[in-house]
């Protein structure tokens, strides 16, 4: 048996520390919420952990955290997607058409960016009413100014001698996009993504609160507030953290993997 | 976010301007003018393309028209309703900001220890993932059916951005001149106010770029979810009347006074940037 080299017990060593210092905050966390908080407040609102995980444990086995978190993701996803794309094809037409038309139509995509989102739920109620589409109208509504910003700074920020290079040596347009602005672009666009990400779940989540729904975990949220069952909330709400948690991970680290597949990272 | 870049004057621009005996000022307020036009343009144009569609298209009982949303922004304008809920609005922001802000600030001094960083941090990442707008149940069941409530939530979604973007200065300091400071027998709030403050302040007037449109929109949510007074609930009161008018009066309001705050707080950010390069200089 070989020994283990040196990068190897590097690794092990920072794994393990890693974990340690997890389990060390999980354990303060669970002191605060079971000695600190829980004694103080009526079981009626707020559940000791063990109550809560008994809960989740009891969703997980009949389906209803499938059931409930993919609701949401889905509605997240939809408007992630939607919007991420609308992002891109108007950053890149603002971005490519003469300085002008950015001027001009750029403070409209920061007026849409500043607007508190929750604002529309009134009109996409009465205009869609309470089901799918408003809350993913909304969740594209919070993420495509974002994924615009962040595109146009990725286009703005190319350095003009690397493009007049390539028109030098007889690139196209096509292959001055592709080999040049694409990679730089990129980056930004990922950051940008995985900024608003998590936004995106929230906005799915706050629309199913406020939209009074009994589907998604926003929905859950509600329903149990209303049965003053503070165990059914919490357990809705770390379901929420951790499926936020694991988007901002998982995609993060998928979209620098991709990057890094397809050479485009800087 | 990323900062926007500002349309450079090329030396091109400056020979065209000197060519057709235009001064570059005048240059660029023509330039302006034109971008202001267009911009007048676009608003117009949307304006008449939401009054004329048909109900097919814009649902007249979802959004009105630009007419009557008109009439009802000016009754609620004149009447001064609007004011009286934008300052319990803006009011619960402000008191949310005060508190988080040095919050955050601390938190982010903290967490620069190295044993207080390492405890903090995951807390700190599990704290931000949390989805706030679930939250505001548990505080309506710990502190009321008031403001407090609202406060709180705001409270909790932006002291994060305060404790990034003091972990971010504090990570940019320079520490060859801190050790050199020291060398030269500075005590730490020698160091602290000669070297740490200035760098933390362009990256915590930043966050508050950020954090201010986020505790407007936790705001509204709040309201809408907890109906005690301002913005949200007049929201809320119109929609519950089914008073589309009113109701689309209302959002455009926040809207803009959003933007309005957006710009004023990028102009603010600008000219310090300007001053201090100024004194750099």
């Amino acid at each position: 048996m070989t020994a283990m080299s040196t990068t190897q017990r590097r690794v092990a060593t920072k794994t393990l520390a890693g974990v340690a210092q997890w389990v060390c905050c999980g354990f303060i966390v669970y002191a605060i919420w079971a000695w600190a908080l829980s004694p103080n407040i009526s079981n009626a609102f707020f559940a000791y952990p063990g109550k809560v995980f008994d809960e989740i444990g009891t969703w997980l086995s009949n389906g209803t955290a499938w059931s409930l978190a993919s609701t949401t993701l889905a509605e997240a996803l939809a408007g992630f997607a939607i919007g991420s794309v609308l992002g891109i094809i108007i950053a890149l037409a603002i971005g490519l058409l003469p300085q002008i038309v950015g001027e001009v139509f750029e403070p409209f995509v920061t007026a849409l960016y500043t607007a508190p989102k929750f604002v529309f739920i009134p009109l996409l109620f009465i205009w869609l009413g309470a089901d799918f589409a408003p809350r993913a109208v909304l969740v594209v509504l919070a993420v495509f100014p974002v994924i615009t910003i962040y595109t146009l700074v990725g286009i703005r920020t190319l350095d003009p001698a690397r493009a007049h290079m390539f028109r030098l040596l007889g690139a196209s347009r096509v292959q001055i996009a592709s080999k040049l602005l694409l990679p730089h672009t990129a980056g930004y666009v990922t950051t940008g993504m995985t900024v608003v990400l998590p936004q995106a779940m929230f906005m799915a989540i706050g629309a199913e609160i406020l939209f009074g729904t009994s589907t998604g975990l926003g929905g859950r949220m509600y329903t149990q507030a209303e049965l003053f069952n503070g165990t059914g909330v919490l357990a809705a709400l770390v379901i929420s953290t951790i499926l936020s948690g694991l988007l901002i991970w998982g995609v993060g680290g998928l979209a620098r993997r991709l990057l890094k597949i397809g050479g485009l990272s800087n | 976010m990323p900062a926007q870049t500002e349309p450079l004057e090329t030396l091109e621009t400056a020979i065209v301007a000197d060519e057709q005996g235009m001064s570059w000022g005048k240059q660029r307020i023509r330039r302006r003018l034109i971008v202001h036009g267009l911009q007048l343009t676009v608003i117009v144009l949307l304006l008449l393309g939401w009054g004329y569609s048909p109900t097919s298209i814009i649902p007249i009982p979802a959004v009105s028209r630009p007419g009557p949303v008109g009439s009802e922004l000016w009754k609620l304008i004149s009447s001064g309703q609007i004011f009286g809920a934008l300052g319990t609005t803006a009011l619960a922001i402000v008191e949310a900001m005060v508190i988080a802000a040095p919050v955050g600030i601390l938190l982010g001094v903290i967490a620069s220890n190295k044993i207080a960083g390492w405890l903090l941090e995951p807390i700190v990442t599990v704290g931000y993932a949390i989805p706030k707008v679930g939250l505001i149940t548990i505080y309506i069941v710990v502190l009321g059916v008031n403001t407090k409530s609202h406060v709180v939530l705001v409270l909790s979604t932006v002291v994060f951005i305060y404790y990034y973007a003091m972990r971010q200065a504090l990570s940019e300091v320079d520490t060859a001149t801190v050790s050199a400071l020291r060398l030269m027998g500075a005590s730490s709030m020698k160091v602290a106010r000669s070297v740490i403050l200035p760098a933390s302040v362009p990256p915590l007037l930043g966050a508050t770029r950020v954090a201010l449109p986020l505790a407007f929109a936790t705001e509204i949510y709040a309201e809408l979810r907890v109906p005690t007074s301002g913005l949200g609930v007049l929201l809320g009161n119109f929609t519950y009347n089914l008073s589309a008018a009113q109701t689309v009066a209302v959002a455009i309001f926040v809207a803009a006074i959003a933007y309005i705050v957006d710009i004023f707080l990028g102009a603010g950010l600008r000219y310090y940037s300007k001053i201090t390069g100024m004194r750099e200089s």
